[in-house]
């Protein structure tokens, strides 16, 4: 075999290789990859990557949404805003804090903005209370309470809330839906909100506060 | 510690994050003030009330479409938005030319470049500029002038030449100036006085 000859196989195989690499590459399942890795994966150009964190994330922050809302339509128009939003801007994202923070973020941002210009649904499409509900601890200390919610039936019970929280500032209703129905920290609350936690644990008093007073017949 | 201070520190105190001086005080505080107690006990059945909220769950298959629908306004957001001229065509039923490209600095420019040549003929076909070279003899230079006068100089007379203002005090002799009165008087600057 002439150098040539040894030189053009070369040459054939290279591309091979090559596309081969890029095959396998693409191959990696990026379900199970981080949010590190899509993010970059993002910002180097594979729109796809973001895909796998709107699937990831959709679903939570929805449900932030939707307590604040309580429209489950305002809600998913929300949070598809917040991702588009995210997506437009993730070159920007300089991964100083989770991604999930950083989505967070933009979801309640967009939320309050929202509320406060009074564009929101003023009706109430609250979605259906799941069937878990019964086996809650906390549901099933409430009903066993000798109070007037005895006698009220969940639905009912599940409106009343809903007003009640809706009358709350958006500040405020932000800080009660994460802390006491998310369950996220004050630490955390304050990332997202990008406030002291002293500002999260006296919104969340004042707040919880209110609702005493808004709940009084079911307390 | 009072009762304001105590209500706030109150989950924290649940939660076990105080530190065991506070706690302490917390405690103590709790034991002699019935309205706290009252407060913990309704602030407890708030949590177990808004556990409602955590079970508020969408449908099954609500999330189905969520990736196609993010897909679609991800594209209709980013989609070039149309320019000025197919905009325009569209409003007024026209089919816009495939090939031309034109944006809103084409249309501005073509506007521009209408408007020099709009401008331009008025000037042209504008009377006040006929009239306005009839009157610009008087004000030329007195070469120009010159130039356009016979060139035999000898056989010209005085009568013949135009007589200017300007022409004048040069080619005749530095102006004269005559005093047809001198005030015998001088100028007084005081205010004369009026006596009533």
């Amino acid at each position: 075999m002439t150098a040539f000859q040894k030189l053009a196989g070369k040459l054939k195989r290279q591309p091979t290789s090559l596309a081969e690499a890029r095959k396998a590459e693409h191959v990696i399942d990026l379900s199970q990859a981080n949010d590190e890795t899509l993010v970059a994966r993002v910002q180097g150009g594979d729109r796809e990557a973001f895909d796998y964190l709107v699937l990831r994330y959709k679903e939570r922050l929805y449900a932030t949404v939707y307590h604040m809302t309580s429209n489950h339509e305002d809600a998913n128009d929300l949070v598809q805003d917040a991702f588009i939003k995210a997506f437009k801007k993730i070159k920007s994202f300089k991964r100083e804090s989770s991604f999930y923070t950083w989505i967070y973020r933009i979801a309640v941002n967009c939320t309050i903005n929202h509320l406060k210009r009074g564009r929101n649904r003023q009706n109430f499409s609250l979605d259906d209370v799941d069937s878990h509900i019964q086996a809650d601890p906390d549901f099933v200390e409430l009903m066993s309470h000798v109070t007037p919610r005895r006698e009220v039936g969940l639905i009912e019970l599940q409106e009343k809330l809903n007003v009640a929280l809706q009358k709350l500032s958006e500040d405020h209703r932000a800080v009660v839906v994460m802390h006491d129905v998310q369950g996220l920290t004050h630490a955390d609350i304050a990332r997202v909100l990008n406030c002291s936690e002293g500002t999260v644990r006296s919104r969340l008093f004042y707040a919880r506060q209110q609702l005493q007073g808004l709940l009084a017949d079911y307390l | 510690m009072d009762c304001r201070n105590t209500k706030q520190l109150l989950h924290d105190f649940a939660d076990g994050r105080l530190a065991e001086s506070v706690a302490r005080d917390v405690q103590r505080h709790m034991a002699e003030c019935s309205d706290c107690r009252v407060f913990q006990q309704r602030d407890m059945h708030l949590q177990q009330l808004l556990a409602v909220k955590r079970h508020e769950m969408p449908g099954a298959a609500y999330f189905d479409n969520f990736l196609s629908e993010f897909h679609q306004r991800l594209v209709a957001e980013t989609a070039p938005r149309p320019s000025f001229w197919q905009q325009l065509c569209e409003r007024l039923n026209i089919q816009p030319v495939p090939k031309l490209r034109l944006s809103y600095a084409h249309a501005l420019g073509a506007a521009f470049a209408l408007a020099l040549i709009w401008r331009g003929l008025m000037l042209v076909e504008s009377p006040s500029n006929v009239g306005r070279q009839d009157f610009a003899i008087p004000h030329s230079t007195p070469q120009m002038i010159a130039s356009e006068l016979p060139t035999r100089s000898a056989e010209l007379k005085l009568a013949d030449l135009p007589v200017f203002p300007i022409l004048a005090g040069t080619a005749f002799g530095a102006p004269r100036y005559v005093l047809d009165h001198i005030a015998a008087t001088p100028a007084s600057y005081e205010v004369a006085s009026i006596h009533f």
